[in-house]
């Protein structure tokens, strides 16, 4: 049975009805029709889905569209007009951190979330907070600097 | 989209009862990481999901006297980042910093990760080494079980409409501990073989093995060969011979055939002495 929730995504307040078994990536994609979000394994594991619930970056395809009643949600789409996103997209260009662009958000996400915890990640928190994402183009290591690029 | 089912969020455990004693197929889910991408593969479809992730009662860490009590609803990231679990059981705090990926640990819950109770459960073998104990609350109030008794086989727990409430542990009992698993990759990965070794403030060691057996394994006659005086290199053969001999992992893993994962654990204990101190430098590994 459908039912509805209020829920604020990308400052936006909405009063949705959804079905129990919807998950949240499918809420963004489908009903929302809010693409940038990507949905690459569907099982957690890859973090293209990646998006902040109350903050907290979480895999949106293992979340439920229910789960979201009452809470906050921001997806690339809502960085996209700040003044981080585009800091981190020149970072990305500069170190040509993009080949195909299909984890991009995810990482993207991923990269906002560490830089709201500190402004000065180590290697390690970076390795810690990109761990869970797989790139399968340019690799890692041009995403780990790009990241570095904007810690200096 | 799954098959279908009704979402229930209950704000009291009282609701929760209720619905686990109505006449339906229903599901628990805490932070989901497990459970939906069971509902995905359709290992599960339950007519009711209870999400009980607002249950304030179930979260948090806080000791009382010798004891350290972790509700069953704390995430793997407040495990990861509590002071006292760092300070009192290392073994927790590395089960906690292998655990899935950031994001995972955000939403992941210990008590999620017990009650799955798969045979390579990061927090299985460390709870089982330093004697945990379960707290299960239901409707006729709440009972306390050592966790060797509540995880007794591959996804099976003691659980009979009622929710596991917290996980306490003895402080004062257990001196020291080490977790270490074997996984593919680092980023993100479940364990190949994983150990772990607790040392007892009556001087004895309690090791235990994962993904070896159905549920987490120990052989006293190792923890009797490690307190051992005359303790030594040539020790961990003998120990090889033990696990050799008792035990049989499943063929069919999609991680690791049996030799390996037989040889691996023993040199994860290695590692486990080499943490806590009681490694000498004349032994490799």
């Amino acid at each position: 049975m459908a039912k509805e929730i209020k829920t604020t995504i990308n400052n936006k307040e909405y009063k949705i009805e959804v079905p129990p078994q919807m998950t949240l990536l499918e809420l963004l994609r489908e009903k929302l029709i809010m693409t940038g979000t990507k949905e690459g394994c569907g099982n957690g594991e890859c973090g293209a889905c990646t998006v902040l619930l109350n903050d907290k970056p979480v895999r949106s395809c293992i979340v439920l569209a229910h789960e979201i009643d009452g809470k906050e949600v921001v997806t690339i789409e809502g960085l996209k007009d700040t003044g981080d996103f585009k800091e981190i997209k020149d970072a990305f260009i500069a170190e040509d951190a993009v080949q195909c662009g299909f984890c991009t958000p995810g990482f993207v996400m991923a990269i906002k979330a560490l830089l709201n915890r500190t402004k000065t990640p180590t290697n390690e928190e970076i390795k810690e907070a990109l761990g869970g994402h797989l790139c399968r183009c340019t690799g890692y290591e041009s995403i780990h600097r790009a990241v570095k690029r904007l810690v200096k | 989209m799954f098959s279908p089912f009704e979402y229930k969020r209950p704000e009291t455990l009282q609701e929760v009862f209720e619905l686990l004693n109505q006449d339906n197929d229903s599901q628990i889910v805490a932070g989901g990481t497990d459970l939906l991408v069971k509902l995905r593969e359709a290992e599960s479809s339950p007519d009711f999901l209870i999400d009980i992730k607002e249950l304030e009662e179930l979260k948090g860490i806080e000791q009382n006297n010798d004891e350290i009590k972790i509700g069953s609803l704390t995430t793997i990231t407040e495990i990861k980042e509590n002071k006292l679990i760092k300070n009192k059981l290392y073994a927790l705090y590395q089960a906690a910093k292998e655990f899935g990926c950031y994001e995972i640990r955000n939403r992941a819950t210990i008590g999620g990760n017990v009650v799955h109770a798969s045979p390579g459960a990061e927090f299985g073998v460390p709870l089982f080494a330093l004697e945990a104990e379960v707290e299960v609350i239901g409707k006729n109030g709440t009972k306390r079980l050592p966790i060797e008794e509540f995880w007794y086989d591959v996804g099976r727990v003691k659980l009979d409409n009622e929710l596991l409430k917290s996980i306490i542990i003895n402080i004062d009992k257990n001196v020291k501990s080490s977790y270490h698993r074997l996984s593919r990759v680092e980023g993100m990965d479940l364990a190949v073989v994983n150990t772990a070794l607790v040392k007892k403030s009556n001087e004895k060691y309690r090791s235990y093995f994962g993904t070896v057996a159905r549920t987490p394994y120990r052989n006293e006659k190792i923890d009797e060969i490690l307190g051992e005086e005359k303790f030594n290199k040539s020790s961990f053969a003998e120990i090889q011979d033990i696990i050799n001999e008792s035990v049989s992992p499943r063929a069919s893993s999609l991680r690791a055939s049996p030799e390996y994962k037989k040889r691996m654990v023993v040199s994860l204990l290695k590692k486990c002495l080499r943490d806590i101190g009681e490694l000498g430098d004349d032994i490799d590994g």
